[in-house]
């Protein structure tokens, strides 16, 4: 896939400016160790921006954040019209259906089958639903994963790239507004990798959802991003399409593409 | 997977049942020892020393299990209360002269105790009754008094010793003892003795046989009656037989008037001859006396007859028969 | 120095396990309940440990009568082997045993689960589906810890008795009405109910401790086998401390 046809694809994207993530001045240290020094990143609702960064610079850190598993330092997060650090646990278990995550390790259940796997978040968030939707719904999204058949299988039973899959079925099973991904094409080989990011691609298109994709692996990175903003030394470095960023001049953004 | 989960619930439901099981039939059993459950009376004993009784203690009656002891109250420095819970079914049993006492159960054991049955009826125990209780021989008092029987044994013994040291020394005992001499002489006079009681014996068989003739009055009189005397002698017999019945012709009417005077007595009232009458003894001395009388008046009438049967005789009655009839033909 | 920061750690460990049992405290009155993840852990800890429990206790009451045999030969007081052995089942060994057992098998599971879903970020994921992670596996396992292991108990102190019958029968022989009467004859109240009370906190240690060691796991694979086998230690020796603590109370309550 050439790099023209997803340029192409991305103009073709009308962009709403209806900002449905708003990350200010975020700040979050460990101890000694200051990670994230001042980020501010918007994301609009229908668009996909990938965090760009080395690893360790806290780019997990700041979905974290964002999804409410740390508490941030200082600075402020709006996501969907919330602020997070003033919810509740209710609210935040609200809010928390309409944004999915996608861990860097998958983070099935391993004592539970894929069914049980991916009916554990819709029990917790529709637990009105009846048993025969449910298992609709269950079958509707392993389908959109290609993964129909690993229903009663268990996690460990998968490869690396299908439990991929089914953890990204789990994020979806919900109709999330946002999904944000940590690393989904880590630990992955290429092809696999690539799988995965066409799959993303997939799922933007066919659920209408904004995305924020941490990655730092350029074929993904290629396929996935409307917009790429560069994590460097706890600030958005920079932030721009692909195409913008691969002609930069920049020798700090260069190191990526190369 | 449903059916798989509902498989292991069941299975999860009977480990806890059994566990909950085993729980609750362990108390029971516990409990059934204790009396908590069932139904039961309560009844108090007081004593003066519960001698490390403790509340928990088996109760026994005639050597079953009872109850047990509920709780135990000090009333005053020389009473203590025992409150026992009596199994229910044995209250018909128990009566209210039942006496308690606290024992040991074996030589080691708890303190326990026990109801005695009591001797005579009385009605059946209730709830709340007090029994009375008397001190058992415990273990403590047992050991002392073997202990003071142990210092008497110990005494005589030393008694004992004694005796013996001073028998040992005693010459004049042992020759007696070791003299033969003695022992012929004793022997000898054993012999004679048995010879003196043997003749004893042949006196009193010949005595005994005297008696018996004795008793058979007959032969004498026969003896007497049957020898040929002569007239003379004869009459002087006849009149000392009319002597006699003169004799006792007065003594009758002498006899008579005494019955009277006695008869008066008795019926007039507490006289000497009253309360010796009422006597049983002397009524019976009196009764014997007179049945001699009888029989010797019986004896008297017979030795009559036989003078009217004898040919000496016939003569002189027939006479007297002839007169008696002329009198009543002149009449 | 390093005594200081030893003593440290021991107080920031102390404090941190209050503080995790406080956070059980306040999440377990409050919805929502997790009953079916309740039975199933119940299932696990519960029904799953038995035949490891019924065996050690099955062995322990057939080696202690073993054991005091001719000890009590000597002094002639075979009869009350029975009442011995089930006396020291009951009160001690039964719980004791269980309750280390039970440290050693689902002490170390809780402490290795929890550590590698925490390593594995399933309980972040938990945290992000919408369930209390907490209520979901902590409240949940505690719970089944601190109701299973008594249960587990009982059941063992009878197979130990069972076991006890036999060793009994090995050498003599007695009947088996004869065996339970003498030993219900020695069993009284306050032996069983102080020994089932604190099998209930026996219990609650294994899980709470299992838990803490788990939930807090850190430094990756390694630290999954860091939590599990910290737990099973300190688990061992709050359960002695434990015991000691409630026979003094028992002691004091005049349940001796």
């Amino acid at each position: 896939m050439s790099t023209q046809t997803i340029a192409h694809k991305n103009k073709k994207k009308s962009l709403l400016n209806e900002p449905v993530i708003v990350v200010s001045d975020l700040k979050k240290s460990f101890g000694e160790h200051d990670v994230l020094t001042g980020f501010n990143l918007t994301l609009n609702k229908g668009e996909t921006v990938v965090v760009l960064g080395k690893s360790g610079s806290g780019k997990s850190v700041l979905i974290k954040c964002i999804i409410g598993l740390m508490t941030p330092d200082e600075g402020k997060i709006t996501v969907l019209g919330n602020d997070v650090s003033t919810l509740n646990r209710q609210d935040m278990d609200k809010l928390r259906m309409r944004v999915g995550f996608l861990f860097q390790s998958n983070a099935l259940y391993d004592s539970m089958t894929i069914r049980e796997n991916l009916e554990f978040p819709m029990r917790r968030h529709l637990a009105k639903m009846n048993a025969e939707e449910t298992e609709r719904r269950i079958i509707e999204t392993l389908t959109d994963v290609g993964l129909a058949h690993t229903i009663d299988m268990m996690p460990e039973e998968l490869s690396g790239g299908m439990q991929k899959r089914v953890a990204l079925a789990r994020t979806l099973i919900l109709n999330p507004e946002i999904i944000l991904y940590d690393e989904p094409t880590t630990g992955l080989d290429p092809i696999t990798g690539l799988e995965i990011s066409r799959l993303i691609v997939e799922i933007q298109e066919k659920y209408q959802t904004s995305s924020i994709v941490i990655s730092h692996d350029m074929r993904c990175v290629a396929e996935t991003a409307d917009r790429i903003a560069v994590l460097l030394q706890g600030k958005c470095y920079t932030l721009g399409t692909y195409d913008e960023l691969k002609n930069s001049d920049d020798k700090m953004i260069k190191q990526f593409f190369d | 997977m449903k059916k798989n989960e509902n498989y292991n619930n069941i299975k999860l439901g009977i480990f806890v049942l059994a566990g909950m099981i085993t729980l609750i039939l362990s108390f029971y059993m516990i409990g059934a020892k204790q009396n908590v459950f069932g139904s039961n009376i309560f009844i108090k004993a007081r004593f003066k020393d519960i001698s490390g009784l403790t509340t928990g203690n088996n109760v026994r009656f005639s050597g079953l299990q009872a109850g047990v002891v509920k709780s135990i109250k000090i009333i005053n420095d020389t009473t203590i209360e025992v409150n026992l819970v009596i199994n229910k079914s044995l209250q018909s049993f128990i009566q209210k002269n039942s006496t308690a006492a606290i024992a040991n159960e074996g030589l080691m054991g708890n303190k326990v105790i026990n109801i005695f049955p009591g001797t005579i009826p009385a009605p059946e125990i209730e709830d709340g009754d007090l029994i009375p209780t008397k001190i058992d021989v415990s273990t403590d008092a047992m050991l002392s008094t073997l202990n003071h029987t142990n210092s008497n044994a110990e005494t005589i013994s030393e008694d004992v010793k004694y005796i013996i040291k001073r028998l040992n020394n005693n010459n004049t005992l042992w020759q007696v003892l070791e003299d033969t001499s003695v022992a012929k002489s004793l022997k000898s006079s054993l012999t004679n003795f048995h010879k003196v009681s043997e003749e004893i014996n042949t006196i009193s068989l010949d005595l005994h046989h005297t008696i018996i003739e004795i008793n058979k009055g007959e032969g004498i009189a026969g003896m007497l009656l049957t020898n040929k005397k002569s007239e003379e002698e004869m009459k002087s017999v006849l009149n000392h037989i009319a002597k006699v019945s003169e004799n006792a012709d007065r003594l009758s009417a002498r006899l008579d008037s005494v019955t009277k005077v006695l008869q008066k007595d008795i019926a007039t009232g507490p006289g000497p001859v009253h309360t010796l009458l009422t006597d049983t003894a002397d009524v019976r001395k009196i009764n014997n006396t007179l049945t001699n009388l009888e029989k010797g008046t019986l004896a008297f009438k017979e030795d009559m007859e036989a003078l009217k049967q004898n040919f000496l005789f016939r003569k002189y009655f027939k006479n007297e028969e002839k007169k008696k009839r002329k009198e009543d033909a002149i009449k | 120095m390093k005594l200081s920061k030893w003593g440290a750690e021991v107080f920031r460990e102390t404090g941190a396990i209050s503080r995790f049992t406080g956070l059980f405290f306040r999440e377990v009155f409050s919805p929502r309940y997790e009953f079916k993840e309740f039975f199933k852990q119940c299932f696990l800890i519960g029904y799953k440990s038995l035949p490891l429990i019924g065996l050690t206790g099955f062995i322990m009451g057939l080696v202690l009568i073993l054991q005091l045999r001719p000890t009590l030969l000597q002094y002639g007081v075979e009869a009350k082997l029975p009442a011995m052995v089930s006396l020291s089942i009951v009160r001690e060994i039964g719980p004791v045993i269980s309750a280390l057992i039970f440290a050693g098998k689902i002490g170390s599971s809780i402490g290795a689960e929890l550590g590698s879903m925490r390593v594995t970020e399933q309980i972040d994921s938990m945290e992000v589906s919408g369930t209390n992670p907490f209520k979901y596996l902590v409240v949940t396992r505690v719970l089944a810890c601190t109701l299973m292991l008594p249960v587990l108990a009982v059941l063992s102190d009878a197979i130990g008795i069972y076991g006890s019958y036999i060793g009994f029968n090995i050498r003599s022989a007695m009947s088996p009405q004869l065996f339970i009467k003498q030993v219900f004859a020695t069993l009284e109240f306050q032996d069983v109910i102080p020994a089932i009370v604190k099998t209930y906190f026996f219990g609650f240690a294994v899980g709470i401790v299992g838990c803490y060691k788990g939930y807090f796991s850190k430094n990756g694979t390694a630290g999954v086998g860091t939590a599990a086998n910290s737990a099973v230690v300190l688990c061992s020796v709050l359960i002695f401390v434990i015991d000691l603590i409630i026979v003094q109370i028992a002691d004091l309550l005049g349940y001796n």
